[in-house]
C-alpha cells in the first residue's frame, strides 16, 4: 500500500505525458478533442492509476523512482520528436525546452541511489555517537487510544467536520438553489476554517477547541435561521456536542489532579527530524 | 520562545496536514509548473495551427463574427479570443446546432482575413489548466483549501525549522536517508519561501474569494431581500439589429482607457437583450479583469470595471491571477516560475519519504522492543 502511494506520486508526469501523447493523436470514433470532452480525464485518471499499480507491484521503491523518472525522461524526448515531427508551432523552442527537461529527469534517476545516503543499521554499528533523536514508540497513552467501538468516536469531532463539509456540499453544488446556496458556501467555510482548527486542536487546547465549535455551533445556528435550513439546527447541536466532548477530557484531567494523580500526557519527544548533528 | 513541548505540537500539525494533502498539492503544483506555459503547450499541440500566419493588424471582429455565422449556421458563438503574444490567431467557442448544453467546439480562424480554419486539434494547454484549478470535476474552492493548506504547512514549516539561514547551505550527502531527504526538504523550502507564499496566497485566495464574497452578500443581504433564482424574460428575446462589435470594443476602450481584450463574450446574440462583455488586461498595468459589457441593441455600456478605480479589493482580486502565473514578464518570468514551481511538488514528495521513514523507523523500534508480537505479526502475516 506504502508503495502504491508512492507510485501515485512518481507515475504523475508519466500519466500526464500519455495524456499529452493522446491529445496529439486523438483517437478516432470518440468526441473530438476541440470539444473539450471528458474521455479524456478518464484516460488520465485509468492510465495513472494502472501505471502506479503496476509499478507498486513490479518495483522495490528505488528502482519504482528511478524507472518513473527515466520513462519520464525518455517520453519527454519522444514528445520533443513528436512535435518536430509533426511540424508543430514553436516545435524547436519545445523540444530544447522538453529534452532538457527530460535530461533533467534522467540525471536524478541516474544521481539517486543508494550511494547517496548510509544505510541505518551500517551508521548505527559503526559510529553509534552519531544519532537520530529517539522516536518514541507510538503507545503513549492518549485519550484517541480506543479499540473498536470506541475507536471511531475518539475521531469524532473530525466526522463532524466531514460530515459539516459534505452537506455545505451538497446544499452549495448540488441543490444550488438560493439562499441554500449562500448557505452552503458558508457552511464550506465554516467546517473549514473553524471546525477543521477546533478538531485538530482537540487534544492540546481543550478550551480553544470547545471555543471554535461553540463558535461554529452559533454560526450553523444562524445560517439556519436566515436560511431556514433544518439541517442547520442539526449541525449547531452536533458543534455544541463536539464543544462538549473537547472539554471532557480536560475534566478528567483535572480531576485527576484534584486526587493527586500527576497526568501521563504525551511529553516524550516525538519529534522525528534528524538533529543537527546527525 | 517556543517551548519544546509546541514545537512537537506543530510538527506534528505539519506532518499530519502533510501527509493527508500531500498527493493533491503534489498533483496540483506539479501541473501548475507545467501550466505556467498553457498557451505555448497549447499552440504546439495543434500542428495544424503552425502553418496560419501572424499578421499586424488583425482581421476585425465584425469579420471574424460574420465568417463563423457563415461556417456554423444556426450555431451560437459565445467567446472569441483574440490572438495574443504566443497564439497568432483567432479562436472561438461555438454551440453547434443539436450539440448537447454543455457541449462548445473550439475554433480557429486565421488573424489577416478572419477565415474560418476549423476546429482545433487539441486543448491540451486548457486541459493541464482544468487539472490545476480544477482536478478536472471540483470546484475551484478545492484548490483554493489546498492553497490555504499550503500556508499553514509553510507556517508550521517556519516555525518548527527556526535555523533558517544555516539550512540554507546544509546539504549532508552520505548521510542516512532522512537525513539527506530532510536537508533536501529545508532547504529547498527555504530558497523558494518567498514564491511558495506568493503562490499559496494567491491560489487561495482564486479559490476562495468567490465563497466569501457569497457568503457576505447572503450574510448583509436581508433575508425578505435574498436573491432569488433569475426568471428568464420573454421580452426581448425577438430578433433585433446588433450594433457592430469593433464599434462597442472601441466604447468599452472609451470606458476603460487601455484596455486590451483578451476575450469578447456574446449573451443573447441577435436579441433584443444582447450584451457584449470584453474582458482582458490594461496596457502598462499587471491588472487582468477589466471588464466591459455593452448592450448590444444600442451599444451603451451596461457594467464597467475597471480594477484601477473600483477600489483596493478589486485591485487586489485583480493582480491575483498574473501574480499566481506569471504570464507578465515574457518567457524568462515563466521558466522562473516552473523551476520554482516545482520546488512545493518536490517539498510534497520529500516530506512524504521523510514521514513514511519516519514511520518505518518506529516500527522497526517498535518490533524491536516487542520481538515476540513482531514474531507472530510476521508468522500472521
Amino acid at each position: 500500500m506504502q508503495r502504491f502511494f508512492l507510485a501515485l506520486h512518481a507515475t504523475v508526469p508519466a500519466a500526464l505525458l500519455v495524456a499529452v501523447f493522446v491529445h496529439l493523436w486523438g483517437p478516432a470514433g470518440l468526441a473530438p478533442l476541440a470539444q473539450r470532452p471528458v474521455w479524456t480525464v478518464w484516460v488520465l485518471i485509468a492510465v495513472w492509476l494502472l501505471m502506479s499499480a503496476l509499478a507498486a507491484w513490479a518495483l522495490r521503491t528505488l528502482a519504482l523512482w528511478r524507472v518513473a523518472l527515466g520513462s519520464t525522461g525518455a517520453l519527454l524526448a519522444v514528445a520533443a520528436l513528436t512535435g518536430l515531427a509533426l511540424g508543430s508551432a514553436l516545435a524547436p523552442a519545445m523540444a530544447l525546452g522538453l529534452v532538457v527537461t527530460g535530461l533533467a529527469c534522467a540525471g536524478v534517476a541516474a544521481f539517486m541511489g543508494p550511494q547517496r545516503v548510509q544505510q541505518v543499521h551500517r551508521r548505527r554499528v559503526s559510529r553509534p555517537s552519531i544519532a537520530i533523536i529517539p522516536v518514541a514508540p507510538r503507545h503513549v497513552v492518549s485519550h484517541t487510544d480506543r479499540h473498536w467501538p470506541l475507536a471511531p468516536l475518539a475521531h469524532l469531532p473530525f466526522w463532524i467536520c466531514a460530515a459539516l463539509a459534505v452537506e455545505s456540499f451538497r446544499l452549495a453544488h448540488i441543490v444550488a438553489v438560493e439562499p441554500v446556496r449562500s448557505a452552503g458556501m458558508l457552511g464550506l467555510l465554516l467546517s473549514f476554517f473553524v471546525g477543521l482548527p477546533a478538531a485538530t486542536v482537540r487534544t492540546w487546547a481543550p478550551r480553544t477547541s470547545a471555543l471554535l465549535w461553540l463558535l461554529a455551533g452559533l454560526a450553523c445556528a444562524g445560517l439556519a435561521a436566515k436560511a431556514g435550513l433544518q439541517q442547520g439546527w442539526v449541525a449547531a447541536m452536533l458543534c455544541t456536542a463536539a464543544a462538549c466532548s473537547s472539554v471532557r477530557p480536560l475534566h478528567h484531567r483535572l480531576g485527576a489532579r484534584g486526587l493527586g494523580h500527576r497526568s501521563r500526557t504525551r511529553h516524550t519527544p516525538r519529534h522525528p527530524q534528524p538533529s543537527e548533528t546527525a | 520562545m517556543t517551548s519544546q513541548r509546541t514545537l512537537n505540537r506543530l510538527f506534528t500539525l505539519h506532518s499530519w496536514a502533510g501527509i493527508v494533502t500531500g498527493l493533491l498539492l503534489f498533483i496540483v503544483c506539479f501541473s501548475g509548473a507545467v501550466v505556467v506555459f498553457k498557451n505555448e503547450i497549447d499552440l504546439w499541440a495543434n500542428p495544424s495551427l503552425a502553418k496560419l500566419p501572424r499578421s499586424e493588424k488583425p482581421a476585425s471582429l465584425d469579420a471574424v463574427l460574420t465568417q463563423l455565422q457563415t461556417r456554423y449556421p444556426g450555431a451560437t458563438v459565445e467567446t472569441i479570443a483574440l490572438p495574443d503574444a504566443v497564439n497568432p490567431s483567432y479562436f472561438a467557442f461555438v454551440r453547434e446546432r443539436g450539440a448537447p448544453a454543455h457541449t462548445r467546439t473550439k475554433v480557429a480562424l486565421r488573424s489577416d482575413t478572419g477565415t474560418v480554419a476549423g476546429p482545433v486539434d487539441s486543448q491540451l494547454g486548457q486541459y493541464l489548466r482544468m487539472l490545476h484549478v480544477f482536478l478536472f470535476f471540483g470546484p475551484r474552492w478545492i484548490v483554493g483549501f489546498l492553497g490555504v493548506a499550503m500556508l499553514v504547512l509553510i507556517t508550521t514549516g517556519i516555525v518548527i525549522h527556526r535555523k533558517i539561514l544555516a539550512e540554507l547551505f546544509t546539504q549532508r550527502w552520505g548521510r542516512s536517508f532522512r537525513v539527506v531527504m530532510s536537508d533536501l526538504h529545508k532547504s529547498a523550502g527555504i530558497w523558494g519561501l518567498g514564491f511558495h507564499i506568493l503562490i499559496a496566497t494567491t491560489g487561495a485566495w482564486m479559490g476562495l474569494a468567490p465563497l466569501f464574497e457569497q457568503g457576505y452578500k447572503f450574510i448583509t443581504t436581508p433575508a425578505a431581500m435574498a436573491p432569488s433564482q433569475p426568471v428568464r424574460k420573454a421580452e426581448g428575446s425577438e430578433p433585433a439589429p446588433m450594433q457592430s462589435l469593433d464599434a462597442m470594443y472601441a466604447i468599452a476602450q472609451q470606458a476603460v482607457p487601455g484596455l486590451e481584450a483578451r476575450y469578447v463574450s456574446l449573451r443573447r446574440w441577435g436579441t433584443g437583450t444582447a450584451e457584449a462583455g470584453f474582458t482582458g488586461n490594461l496596457s502598462g498595468h499587471l491588472a487582468s479583469t477589466a471588464r466591459v459589457d455593452i448592450h448590444a441593441v444600442t451599444g451603451t455600456p451596461k457594467k464597467v470595471h475597471d480594477p484601477r478605480t473600483a477600489g483596493f479589493w478589486s485591485l487586489v482580486n485583480s493582480l491575483m491571477e498574473p501574480l499566481h502565473f506569471g504570464d507578465f514578464g515574457g518567457l524568462a518570468l515563466k521558466w522562473l516560475y516552473f523551476f520554482l514551481g516545482m520546488t512545493p511538488a518536490f517539498l510534497s514528495i520529500s516530506g512524504t519519504l521523510i514521514w513514511l521513514d519516519a514511520r518505518q523507523q518506529r516500527r522497526r523500534e517498535a518490533d524491536a522492543a516487542h520481538p515476540a508480537s513482531a514474531g507472530n505479526s510476521i508468522a500472521a502475516g
